[in-house]
């Protein structure tokens, strides 16, 4: 296109004599550089499009036909040694200057993928080394991974571990002065466990701060891992951090009782309760005991936990008595009883475990397939125990009952407003009695049908001509009504609605497009059943609106050079 | 006089920009950017003739016969690239050796990202980017259960299969051991470099002004 656009303008200055005619020629080439120029920047500053190859083809004709003209022009100067050698060497200096700019050392054409020489930092193996040694503490001891990360990062990541290590070390004394409680106050010492006490609850204190300080700096490393496993470190430690905050509250309530006990007393005591199976639902009472060296009689009260409940029971005659309903299914109860002491008796701590008689359902399911088409029947296979059981299957708002006992099969059917993606299934066996109820989470993928699309566009665009695109739609010969199409050229989109399989439209023509391949895309978007296709054509495009352009702008200069030269001449007659 | 000196001057200026434009190939001995292998090729004396040779392969070769001759005869080929042309060169000298399509991951030893594995070897700190498993031969360096730096005896001579071409790239080649193991296992500094990546015209006339310099030098 260059050496064209020289040829051009070398010979349009050789050709054409007289001044005027050239003055027409360099101004009306040089009017169609500068709106050849303004549409490129249009569509690089407004429209925010990369320019057309056309576009760039007809300025590299344009601005060198125009160039060509001068330097013919001047030729005598440039034929001149030095001045040729002087040029030459400019240009060099400068290209060889400026070639850091345009010739970045990284970017290149062939070069190798980004991620090879600008990695992405990644934590997420930390997380899973911080979630080790939260669920094994025992692992902090062992060799720590060899990570090279941005510094900042590995400067956080050193302040994870160390902070980790004290966290340890604060559960393991938490334990450790939690256990002494226990034993002190079992053994009746009032003031060794009020001391312990006081030590537990700094204990605390300290580990909620290294807690804190843990969960701000993941914070900012958890920006470079994935979210799940992430979300699943915060998880284990507030989790961990709870159990050990649970074990602190627990003591305070017992301490809130020993608190105010006389100094007095100094004999202990010994709790004993009659051990029996608890039933499902029913409430029993149970009988306890208190004794001690000395046939005293013992009164006063006892605190006792059990199923989050908590009691305080009046001691009678070294006697006390409790009922308990179990109305949640366990396997055991645990039952702590404190007997919170008297100005002769020391108080006492005591923990029991006690079986009930609550069988766990067990369900296994198969779903054949697993991935089932909308619309069809759904396999569900497994086995239960107990009989006459309830099994309620439910898939979104869609849900259906059946009664199944030992192997079962039943059938679910599938709904038809699915779409491809993933689904729980939920399929919950109701409690009986003292059979536990169950729930099982099964995914199923549905699958959709395919449906044919068929676009049929011309292969010449001719602008200012419309163009139209018509197509088909159907499934296994069976064309489908009211299905929207949408078809997209560019940044332009359209719809249409296909009727008894068939859509028909015409597009406007685009006028700014001179010459060049149209890739048009027409997309079905059937609602559920069948899934969305999506179809590539593409037209050739001949803009018939360039040949009238430029005889336009030859004849509008034309006329103003004329009116101005008519002008000058009557002023000259004057 | 003043025209010939400023036509001299001009001629000397466009052999100035060949000689210092930038070349931005990837794997190019004279691209001293981040993918160039600019500092491997610095770290040795690239001479014509040497019982070791470096061969690093981004592209296919077809001839072998060469290599055989070379490997007969006793010499060490060390062998890195692409693992697709790597396993091709492999099957046309008949080594029982491949290397595998999965990229290697290292949880706990890793700069930036697991897939960038970092492995203490004998007091060197290796980094092998986006590795892949070197299956058959006898292991030098594993990462787990998996090989990344075999070797295989070829008749007289030793093949060296280093898991991947990204070990040589100036963004990896000096930021560990890299250049310090590479030298330990050639035991020498002049060794022979060969690379089959995608030339172009401007780093063949900078090889071609090397050539000249060693020449005349």
């Amino acid at each position: 296109m260059i050496i064209t656009g020289s040829i051009i303008g070398v010979t349009s200055n050789i050709i054409l004599k007289h001044p005027s005619q050239k003055l027409y020629y360099i101004l009306s080439i040089g009017i169609v550089n500068l709106i050849l120029l303004s549409l490129i920047l249009e569509s690089l500053l407004i429209f925010k499009l990369q320019f057309y190859t056309t576009f760039l083809l007809l300025i590299a004709l344009f601005f060198s036909a125009f160039l060509s003209f001068y330097v013919y022009n001047y030729k005598e100067i440039l034929c001149d040694v030095n001045v040729a050698a002087f040029i030459l060497t400019t240009i060099v200096i400068v290209s060889l200057v400026i070639s850091p700019f345009y010739v970045p050392a990284d970017s290149d054409a062939d070069s190798l993928p980004l991620y090879v020489i600008n990695p992405m930092p990644s934590t997420t193996p930390l997380f899973q080394d911080y979630i080790e040694i939260l669920t094994n503490p025992s692992h902090y001891i062992m060799e720590r991974p060899y990570v090279f990360l941005p510094s900042n990062l590995e400067l956080y990541s050193n302040l994870v571990y160390n902070l980790l290590g004290k966290f340890i070390n604060y559960s393991y004394s938490i334990k450790n002065t939690s256990n002494l409680i226990y034993i002190s106050l079992h053994n009746g010492n009032t003031s060794l466990a009020m001391k312990y006490y006081t030590r537990l609850l700094q204990e605390l204190d300290n580990i909620t701060i290294v807690k804190n300080n843990i969960t701000y700096y993941v914070n900012i490393l958890g920006l470079y891992s994935s979210s799940t496993i992430f979300q699943k470190f915060l998880f284990i430690m507030n989790m961990n951090y709870t159990y050990y905050e649970n074990i602190v509250k627990n003591y305070y309530i017992i301490m809130s009782f020993i608190y105010k006990l006389p100094k007095s007393s100094h004999i202990p005591v010994e709790v004993k309760i009659n051990k029996i199976t608890i039933p499902f639902n029913k409430t029993i009472e149970i009988i306890g005991y208190l004794t001690s060296r000395y046939n005293y009689s013992i009164n006063g009260t006892v605190f006792i936990t059990y199923l989050n409940r908590s009691e305080n029971i009046n001691v009678t005659n070294n006697m006390f008595l409790f009922p308990i309903t179990l109305t949640s299914y366990v396997k055991s109860v645990s039952i702590t009883i404190l007997y919170t002491g008297n100005n002769i008796f020391l108080p006492n701590i005591t923990k029991f475990t006690l079986d009930t008689n609550v069988i766990f359902t067990k369900l296994y399911v198969k779903l054949i397939p697993f991935n089932p088409y909308v619309g069809s029947n759904l396999t569900i296979m497994g086995y239960v125990n107990g009989n006459n059981r309830t099994l309620i299957v439910s898939l979104l708002n869609y849900s259906k009952v059946y009664v199944v006992s030992g192997n079962f099969t039943v059938k679910f059917p599938i709904p038809y407003n699915l779409t491809n993606t993933t689904y729980f299934l939920n399929i919950t066996v109701l409690p009986k009695g003292y059979l536990s109820p169950i729930t099982e989470r099964l995914i199923i993928i549905p699958r959709l049908y395919h449906e044919n699309l068929i676009v049929n566009v011309q292969d010449r665009w001719i602008i200012p001509l419309p163009l139209k695109i018509s197509g088909k739609i159907y499934y296994n010969n069976t064309p489908l009504n009211n299905v929207k199409i949408f078809i997209f050229i560019g940044n332009s989109r359209y719809e249409v609605i296909a009727h008894n399989g068939y859509f028909s439209t015409e597009i406007s023509p685009k006028i700014t497009i001179l010459f060049g391949k149209q890739i048009i895309f027409v997309e079905s978007d059937p609602q559920y059943t069948y899934y969305r296709e999506v179809v590539e054509v593409y037209t050739l495009i001949y803009n018939l609106l360039v040949i009238f352009l430029f005889p336009i702008i030859m004849v509008v200069i034309f006329i103003f050079i004329k009116r101005r030269t008519k002008g000058r001449s009557k002023q000259f007659k004057l | 006089m003043k025209s010939k000196f400023l036509l001299s001057l001009s001629l000397l200026s466009i052999i100035l920009v060949l000689v210092f434009f930038p070349d931005t190939y990837t794997f190019s001995p004279y691209n001293t950017g981040n993918q160039g292998t600019s500092y491997f090729y610095n770290s040795f004396q690239n001479v014509s003739s040497s019982n070791v040779t470096i061969l690093i392969l981004m592209d296919n070769i077809n001839n072998v016969t060469p290599y055989v001759t070379y490997l007969l005869d006793g010499n060490i080929l060390i062998v890195s690239g692409n693992y697709v042309n790597v396993n091709y060169f492999l099957r046309l000298l008949n080594v029982k050796m491949i290397i595998g399509p999965i990229t290697l991951t290292n949880n706990l030893d890793y700069y930036m990202n697991d897939e960038i594995i970092v492995v203490n070897e004998s007091n060197y700190t290796l980094i092998f980017p986006y590795a892949h498993p070197v299956i058959g031969g006898f292991p030098l360096i594993k990462v787990g259960n998996y090989s990344v730096v075999s070797y295989y005896q070829y008749g007289k001579g030793k093949i060296i299969i280093i898991s991947t071409p990204y070990f040589f790239i100036n963004k990896y080649y000096r930021l560990f051991d890299n250049s310090a193991y590479l030298h330990k296992i050639t035991g020498t500094d002049k060794v022979r470099i060969i690379i089959y990546a995608q030339d172009s015209p401007l780093s063949t006339f900078k090889h071609f002004l090397d050539m000249l310099y060693n020449f005349i030098t």
